[in-house]
Parts: structure tokens; sequence; C-alpha cells
């Protein structure tokens, strides 16, 4: 699906896909969103991409490693957040909430240490999403 | 607050997850597998023994306070379930390393397997119906990739029935929690059943009850609902064969123990008739089914079918004695039927084939086959002093006690097609002439867990007494849930 228009769209959607999944990603503690939603939308982007350019700007089939070991990894990222409730707040997938006052913009922020957890889960569906992609993809 | 309830789910979900990290490492692999399958059989032998020693145990997930947060409840029924399973896996664990060919199977397979196993354990101890929900999920993605693992055209096959069955069974079981949460307001077992129990007259709470009848039914392949099973135990990769015949379809049967004796105590009465007659015609057609079977891993996918209706019969009778019996029923078919499914298996590596009438010659090619063949088939046809004989004469007993007569009938006319069956399929794999000679030999990885299921399964028979005395003990818990609700609801 080379066509031209498509292309130009693409350049123009896709970064403002990634950059709107990030926010998604940071806001889920409290509002709408959170990893997989915001795992889906960056797939959706990089689906883009992959449709309008092919291979011809990125090698998607010989990266399958990478992205192998981005959902893998993402995995073992939660369940070690999990872990760590265990050994930190004495129960598994136990949360804490730390509140830094930031001394430039003199505002207080929330960390979560359930947005870890949601990290992971944003490369699992991220590593799992282009994984099936380029697996469909393939020629046989 | 101790962790061991919560480590049968965090030690296959860790190795799970390290396994996939560990893909490209095979000894690594192999050896994490072996130290992880020993961790979490010591640790549920252990967490089963405490809780005979202290009671039903709690663990509340994230800390938060029931019925708000998940809970993970162990009572004697779930540490029980949690041993037996734990069993199984491991042999089946062993199993595989000697099945599989090359080591992109293992790579894919060893992990799927624990996460299958996090699914079973989760399942077994979650005291949250939507958790339950969640850990059927996690069995059932697992099975879908495991089954169709070597890529033959029978597992494809196989897979769309289970992935129908599966698609199918999510909805209706998310339709049910979803019916009783509109109603009750929570997804807390112990809560649900105070919630329900000053409304059970309500329409909603009869349909709910239904509903996971249906879906509990579906998993544990009750009659008019176990049109998958013999096509999907019978085509998946061996190991996976006994895992599921050993230990799945008797996490539906466990599910439907916990829901009717927990959440819908006083629906006994109502659904009694409906579960026995279920059971009856489940056993009769699960029977007849396997009679008419060449093929050695679709005979014991049906006679899986058939004692699934034994095990739901003494379910049904909804008496202490007859919940016992239905327990012991389930350790004693599940050991005694992985073993069998491993054995077909040794026979479908020795030929490509478990077509009976492609064996024979068995007792001079390998006596100790023949050997372990024989105990497991006796164990399954209820001939002492196999465990077999045990689980059959406590559950007629148990029938017989509560005034039963027809069931009672039923299962004594069905175990004679049993036996027959049974027979007829050691005849022929290991008495009757063969000319063709086999491609292989058995070998030590293959027999050896085959070895072990059959001397458990006659262990089993020789030390029945503390076992019985454990599954009466369970069941005597069973039929107090006010423990278990005091249990988790006290510990707020």
């Amino acid at each position: 699906m080379t066509s031209l228009i498509f292309q130009t769209i693409t350049r123009l959607v896709s970064p403002i896909l990634m950059i709107f999944s990030l926010y998604l990603l940071f806001r889920g503690h409290q509002l709408p969103g959170g990893g997989f939603i915001a795992g889906l939308m960056t797939s959706a982007g990089l689906v883009l991409i992959y449709l309008a350019y092919g291979c011809e700007r990125f090698d998607w089939r010989n990266r399958s490693r990478f992205f192998y070991y981005l959902f893998s990894g993402g995995l073992a990222l939660s369940f070690l957040t999990g872990l760590a409730g265990l050994f930190v707040g004495g129960f598994f997938l136990k949360s804490g909430v730390a509140h830094v006052h930031m001394p430039l913009i003199n505002e207080e922020w929330e960390f979560a240490s359930a947005a870890i957890f949601d990290l992971g889960v944003y490369f699992v569906v991220c590593g799992v999403c282009v994984s099936l992609m380029t697996l469909l993809g393939e020629e046989r | 607050m101790s962790h061991l309830l919560i480590l049968p789910i965090l030690i296959p979900l860790g190795t799970a997850i390290l396994l996939l990290l560990l893909r490209f490492v095979p000894v690594a692999r192999g050896i994490l597998v072996a130290i992880s399958a020993l961790a979490i059989i010591g640790v549920n032998i252990s967490l089963l023994s405490k809780i005979q020693g202290q009671g039903i145990q709690i663990y509340r997930i994230g800390g938060w306070a029931p019925p708000f947060g998940i809970v993970m409840v162990g009572d004697l029924l779930s540490g029980i379930m949690l041993v037996l399973g734990s069993i199984i896996a491991i042999c089946a664990l062993f199993y595989s390393f000697g099945y599989l060919k090359n080591d992109d199977q293992h790579a894919i397979f060893q992990p799927l397997f624990f996460f299958l196993w996090t699914g079973t354990n989760g399942a077994f101890l979650t005291g949250d119906i939507f958790n339950l929900f969640v850990m059927f999920e996690i069995m059932l993605m697992s099975i879908y990739s495991l089954l169709t693992l070597l890529g033959e055209k029978k597992q494809i096959e196989a897979g769309i029935k289970l992935i129908s069955m599966g698609l199918l069974s999510s909805t209706l079981f998310l339709a049910a929690v979803g019916g009783v949460y509109a109603f009750a307001g929570t997804l807390n077992m112990a809560d649900l059943a105070l919630k329900i129990k000053p409304n059970v007259d309500h329409p909603l709470v009869s349909a709910a009850a239904m509903l996971f009848l249906g879906v509990f039914g579906l998993k544990a392949a009750i009659m008019p609902l176990h049109f998958w099973l013999p096509d999907v135990h019978s085509s998946a990769p061996t190991p996976i064969s006994a895992m599921l015949s050993g230990i799945l379809i008797k996490v539906g049967i466990y599910a439907i123990i916990r829901v009717f004796c927990l959440i819908f105590v006083d629906l006994q009465g109502t659904f009694q008739v409906f579960i026995l007659t279920l059971a009856c015609i489940t056993m009769f057609v699960g029977a007849m089914g396997a009679l008419a079977q060449t093929d050695l891993k679709r005979l014991l996918a049906y006679s899986s079918v058939s004692q699934i209706g034994y095990v739901l019969m003494g379910v049904g009778f909804f008496t202490v004695a007859g919940m016992g019996a239905a327990i012991f029923y389930t350790i004693s078919h599940g050991i005694i039927k992985a073993s069998l499914f491993l054995a077909a298996g040794i026979l479908k590596k020795m030929k490509g084939t478990a077509e009976m009438s492609e064996h024979g010659n068995m007792i001079n090619i390998s006596p100790l086959f023949t050997l372990f063949f024989l105990i497991s088939v006796a164990g399954l046809g209820g001939i002492p002093p196999s465990s077999g004989f045990f689980m059959k004469f406590q559950l007629i007993k148990a029938g017989l006690d509560g005034g039963f007569y027809v069931p009672v009938a039923v299962a004594l006319v069905v175990s004679l097609f049993t036996l027959f069956y049974l027979v007829k399929a050691w005849q022929k794999v290991c008495l009757l002439d063969q000319k063709e000679a086999p491609k292989m030999l058995p070998t030590f990885n293959l027999l050896a867990p085959v070895g072990i299921l059959a001397i458990l399964c006659l262990a089993l028979g020789f030390a029945a007494e503390p076992i019985i005395t454990l599954t009466n003990a369970a069941s005597q818990q069973l039929f107090s849930p006010e423990l278990y609700i005091q249990a988790v609801m006290g510990s707020m």
C-alpha cells in the first residue's frame, strides 16, 4: 500500500498518536487511560508506519527478537513491581505513592508505584502487537 | 501474615516469565524448570499441612481488606487439589522432556506450561468470583497454544473446537458474574454468600446459579456440554492430555463444589435432582462412547467424560460422605487417568499412532510398561488393591447411605462397561500378537512418570484410610460454610 497520500498522513498522524499514547499512559493512575490502552495506541501508530512504508525504512522482521524481549521484559517488570510490594509493603501487589515537590515548576507531583506496573503492561501490549503484526505479515 | 498462600501462584508465574526471557538458553531453562517444579510441589504440600493444622488460610492481595480487595483463600479442598495438581503437573513436565522433539518446542512448551500451572493453582486458591474468571482465562489461553503446539491437522481442528468452547463459556461466565454483581454488589465469594442467603428466592439468584452450573459444566464436560472434550483431549500433545484429563476438568468440578457449597447453599435441594440426572447421563454416555473407540487416546478421553459423571454424582448427593467420596474420586481418578494418558502417549511415540489395532504384544516388548498399564487399568476399573476400588466403594456406600438407589444402580452398571472397555484395551495392546515391530522402545523419560503415577495409585489403595479421613475432613469443612465466611470476613 504505497500511496503518497497514505504515507504523508502517516507521517503526520503517527507522532501525534505516540505522544498522546504516552500522555494516556501516565495519566492512567487516576484518570481514564493506563498501560493497556496506551500500548494499543502506540501499536496502532507502529502498524500505520508498517502499512505505509513496509520494511523499507525500518527492517521489522530482523528486529523480532527485540520485540520478543520487549514483551517478556514488560511482563517481568510488572511482576517485579508486585514482588517489590511484597518485600517493601508486606503484601503482593501492594502499591505505594510518593508526593514529590518539583523545584523549578513549583508543583506537587504524585509518583505511584502502580505506574511502573502500568509501564510493564504497556511494553507487553506493544511487544505482542508488533510481534503479531510482523508474524502475520510475513511471506511464507 | 504468612506469604505461603500466595507462593503457589507466584512461583509458577515468575518461572514462566523467566523462561520467556531465557528462551535462547536451553540449559538454564532445564535447570529452572526442575527447581521450580520441585519448589511448587514442596510449597503445596506444606500449605496443605498448614491448613490441616491451623484451619482456613487467608491472603489479602495488595493489602486491601475483603470484600473490597481480592482475597486468596486456602481451605482443605483447595489444599488437596493443589497437591494433586502439582503431582500430575510434575509428571507431565518430566514426561515432556522425552516426548517433545526439539528445543524450539520446549522453548514454547515450558513457559506456557507454567502459565497453565499458575492458572490452575490460582483457580484453586482464589476467593473472588471474578478472579476465578481471570484464572480460567489464564488456563484457557495457555491451553489454546499448548494444544496446537505440534501443528498437526487434528490438533488445529480440536483447537477450533476448544476456542469456540472457551469463548462461549467465558461469555456465559461473565454474564453470570455480571448478574450476581448487579444483584449483590460484591464479587467476594464469602460476601456473596452472606448477601444471597436472605434473598435466595429472588429469580436472579436461581438464574445465576443455573448459569454457573452451565459454565462449569462446560469446563468439566458434563453430558450435553461434553462435545468438545473427546477431540481436544485425544489430539493434544500427551503431557497436555494428562494435564487436561487429570486436573483441568477437575477445576470445573471444583468450581461447582465451591459455588454450590458456599454461595448457593440453599439451592442445593432445588438442583439436586437435576445434577444427579446429569451425572447419570454423563456416566452412561461417556462409557458408551468409550466402548466404540478404536484409538486408545480417544477411548481414554470418552472414559474421562464417564468418570466426571461419577464425581458429579458424589457432589450431587450433597451429603458429607458423598462429597468426601467425590473428592477422593477426584484425586484417585486424576492420578490414574494421567498415568493412562501418558502410557497411551508412549504407544503413540512408538508407532506414530495410538490406534489399538496397530499395537500388540507389549508384554514381550516392554514388561515394565505392561505392569504399569495393568495397574492403572485395574485402578480405573475399580479392582482392589488399587485406589480405584476405594474410590468406587466410597461413592456407592455414600449413595446407599443417602438413599439414592437409582444413581447407584446406574453407576454400578456403568462400572461393568468401564471394566469391559478397559480390559479390551489392555488385551489388545499388551496380549494380542502383532507382527510389525515398533520403531523405538519406551525410554526412561517416558516410562518413569507412568511408573510413578501407577505406584501412587497402588499406594493410595494401600494407604486409603488417611486419605479418606482427609477428604472427609475437607467435605466436613465444605458443609460448614460459616467457617469459610468467618475466615474471610473476620480478617478485616
